[in-house]
């Protein structure tokens, strides 16, 4: 997979929203620890102050429960229950009111004796809670509490007779305090709130009574720090203090604040990341779909251009044969072929692979294909043709691409070719016998590779019957799994074997190839084009200089002198006796002559054969010229077909 | 065709190089003069083949020299000769 960079304003815009979610992340969590810390502080403060306020109440009411306690046994040693006694044992006990209530209800003695008969069923709620003790209830405790008796808060505690009824015992505040001093001093000791908060207890004058720290500040005054929480709680009379520097809930909450912090720019790290790659992949997936659809039309360009109708000469057919076919590989690749007739009765053959793959080798395959067209077509100097081409395409070559091409044109009247190789696959030709010869020799430069090269123009002649291969090196390099290579005895011989017939024997090598290729991808297009001459034909006017030009046609076309001979002595004929316009030399194969005339009908092989014994003084020359033509060949055969002498030769 | 005509006395040799052909033999035929001549010698290793119209500028220069001397051909091609022999002419010249 590709890398892609994310456009830089994209990236920016990513990296700020995630900048700004991480901030907007933090701002809440902030806000939220920072009030969670407050009220965890004010929980955890409540309840230790609760549990303070539990223990000091449970002690002094202990201790209250105690002296009442006491009461009641030295008022059952001697039952003088006289305001005087009381007010005495009261103050023995360092209480403030001692009284006796009997199983009515009724308070028979008291310290103050202006009590002497209150009925306690007609008392407020707080007298009325102690008949409790009347009934089930052994012991009794009242908070300290506002006394509507007397201006001073106090508080009250009952326990009952065994006999019916109880003894109330009454302490004011003020004389609470100094009652219960020894019970509440040292009560805060390693009582502490989170880890370094404390509780003080201190008198209402700000007294320190206990503290948590044991610090030996009691009896100081207490200077209550700055940024702590501090709660106070007035408990039986004491003021209770819970002091919680601040900087503990700050700093669990910048604990909490902070690995949430941790958590959240991993977290927002992970997203953008996920967000990146999510883009980068969508991006990619749409560049490469815009290049794969660009990529299609650049093959589809390339491969409309190339010509694609089979046969493309339809009035042609009896003469020659061409097929090509190209099969592109997934990248668009530089493969092109090409055929055109340069001239009259000149086909040019092109074969060419450009260096490269992708749209420039596209470009620069369409760029090269019309150069060479166009000069092989203005140009009958095949040699110079490649020349200016190979100028051109190495002008401004800056990319330094190059093209290897195989051109050729021939002669379809006498199978002459001529043809250039510049830098490309060596060509097979399929020679009438059976036989393969590969077009081996001295390549020349590829095109476009560096200007000023000359070409050397190589001649060759196919027969009648006799093809040419052209392929790139998407034939010969094609790779099976193994990586092992097609190869070019691979392609001999299944040329070798292959069917007369263009089309079927460009299809056989493509078959062999994928057979060959298997699973493996293929690397390169794999381009062919086979032409075959099947006949040549010529036609001339009947004038006197037809016979120089059918002979030197002749002579071109075949090697040996036979066949020339046998034309001279059928065209002299024609020329000379038979009142025919045109006639028509026809060469199928490399042994068999068909001659053709429009003239009047006429059987030459209706002719006596001449005494080839006779002496020289007696010998006549007509008739030997068609004597010859019997005895040079196999067969001679006449007909007239519409209108027409038609001379079949098949040679010796 | 190339006709090179090289004469001695009464000796002449002619050269031929190409095709000696329906096209070409009236060219040869024009261009023999035999007017004293003894000797006449065809050098052919140059021609590429003869037809029948060649054959009869041969047979008409050998009748001649029938009359006045003999006529030679020399260094004739396979072919050439080949032509001679399914003619019969092979028996009528003097081949060298």
């Amino acid at each position: 997979m590709k890398h892609i960079n994310l456009p830089r304003k994209l990236l920016f815009k990513l990296i700020s929203s995630v900048v700004c979610a991480f901030l907007i992340t933090m701002a809440f969590t902030w806000v939220v620890h920072v009030t969670l810390a407050d009220r965890n502080a004010m929980k955890v403060i409540n309840r230790v102050l609760d549990d303070v306020q539990g223990e000091i109440e449970a002690k002094v009411n202990h201790k209250l429960i105690m002296t009442a306690m006491i009461v009641r046994d030295r008022l059952q040693e001697s039952k003088d229950l006289s305001s005087d006694r009381l007010r005495k044992l009261a103050g023995e006990m360092r209480v403030d009111d001692v009284c006796v209530v009997d199983e009515k209800g009724i308070l028979v003695a008291s310290a103050h004796s202006h009590e002497i008969g209150f009925d306690f069923h007609n008392g407020d709620g707080q007298a009325k809670d102690f008949l409790v003790l009347l009934d089930t209830e052994t012991e009794f405790c009242q908070p300290l509490r506002p006394s509507s008796a007397h201006g001073e808060e106090r508080k009250y505690v009952g326990v009952w007779l065994p006999e019916g009824g109880f003894i109330q015992v009454g302490i004011l505040k003020s004389t609470l305090r100094v009652f219960a001093q020894s019970a509440i001093s040292g009560l805060t000791h390693n009582r502490h709130i989170g880890g370094i908060g404390t509780i003080v207890i201190t008198t209402e004058q700000g007294q320190i009574l206990s503290d948590a720290r044991e610090t030996g500040l009691e009896g100081s005054v207490l200077q209550l720090p700055e940024n702590a929480y501090v709660v106070k709680r007035v408990i039986e009379g004491f003021d209770v203090y819970a002091i919680l520097p601040k900087s503990v809930a700050a700093s669990e909450r910048n604990a909490l604040v902070g690995s949430s912090a941790i958590m959240t720019i991993l977290a927002l790290f992970f997203v953008a990341i996920l967000v990146g790659i999510a883009i980068s992949r969508f991006v990619k997936d749409q560049i490469e779909k815009r290049l794969h659809a660009d990529m299609e039309m650049a093959k589809s360009i390339q491969l409309g251009s190339l010509p694609g109708v089979f046969p493309p000469f339809p009035e042609l057919v009896d003469k020659i044969d061409i097929f090509a076919l190209m099969r592109t590989a997934r990248e668009v690749g530089g493969d092109f072929y090409d055929f055109f007739f340069a001239g009259p009765n000149h086909l040019a053959l092109v074969m060419a692979d450009v260096s490269g793959k992708g749209v420039p080798a596209a470009m620069f395959m369409m760029r090269a294909k019309t150069t060479i067209r166009a000069h092989l077509e203005s140009d009958r100097d095949i040699g110079s043709a490649m020349a200016n081409v190979n100028d051109l395409l190495s002008e401004g070559n800056d990319s330094n691409m190059f093209v290897t091409a195989w051109v050729g044109v021939i002669d379809i009247e006498t199978g002459v070719m001529r043809y250039v190789n510049a830098g490309h696959n060596p060509p097979l030709v399929i020679r009438k016998s059976g036989r393969v010869e590969w077009l081996k020799e001295r390549s020349g430069l590829t095109l476009a590779a560096m200007s000023s090269i000359k070409y050397r123009v190589k001649t060759m002649k196919l027969a009648p019957g006799e093809s040419l291969l052209l392929y790139t090196d998407g034939v010969t390099e094609a790779t099976d799994i193994e990586e092992k290579l097609f190869g070019e005895a691979r392609l001999e011989a299944e040329v070798a074997s292959s069917p007369a017939d263009a089309r079927k024997r460009c299809e056989k090598v493509l078959e062999s190839i994928e057979k060959f290729q298997g699973l493996a991808p293929q690397a390169d297009d794999i381009t062919m084009l086979d032409f075959t001459l099947k006949t040549i034909e010529k036609s001339f006017p009947v004038i006197e200089s037809s016979l120089g030009e059918s002979a030197n046609w002749m002579s071109e076309v075949f090697a040996s002198p036979k066949p020339a001979i046998i034309v001279d002595e059928i065209v002299s004929n024609i020329v000379r006796c038979s009142g025919a316009t045109k006639f028509t030399i026809r060469i199928n194969g490399d042994n068999e002559l068909v001659i053709t005339d429009d003239g009047k009908p006429f059987d030459p092989t209706s002719l006596p054969d001449p005494d080839v014994t006779l002496k020289a003084e007696e010998r006549q020359i007509g008739g030997l010229g068609l004597f010859l033509v019997k005895k040079m060949s196999k067969t001679v055969e006449y007909s007239r077909l519409d209108n027409r002498n038609r001379l079949r030769v098949v040679l010796k | 065709m190339d006709i090179n005509k090289e004469k001695n006395d009464s000796k002449l040799t002619i050269r031929l190089k190409g095709r000696l052909d329906t096209q070409t033999s009236p060219l040869l035929a024009s261009e023999l003069s035999l007017e004293g001549v003894t000797e006449l010698v065809f050098d052919l290793s140059e021609l590429e083949y003869v037809s029948s119209a060649g054959l009869r500028v041969f047979l008409t220069a050998h009748k001649t020299m029938m009359a006045q001397g003999e006529m030679i051909i020399m260094n004739a091609a396979p072919v050439v000769k080949e032509v001679f022999e399914i003619t019969g002419f092979i028996d009528i010249f003097t081949l060298k």
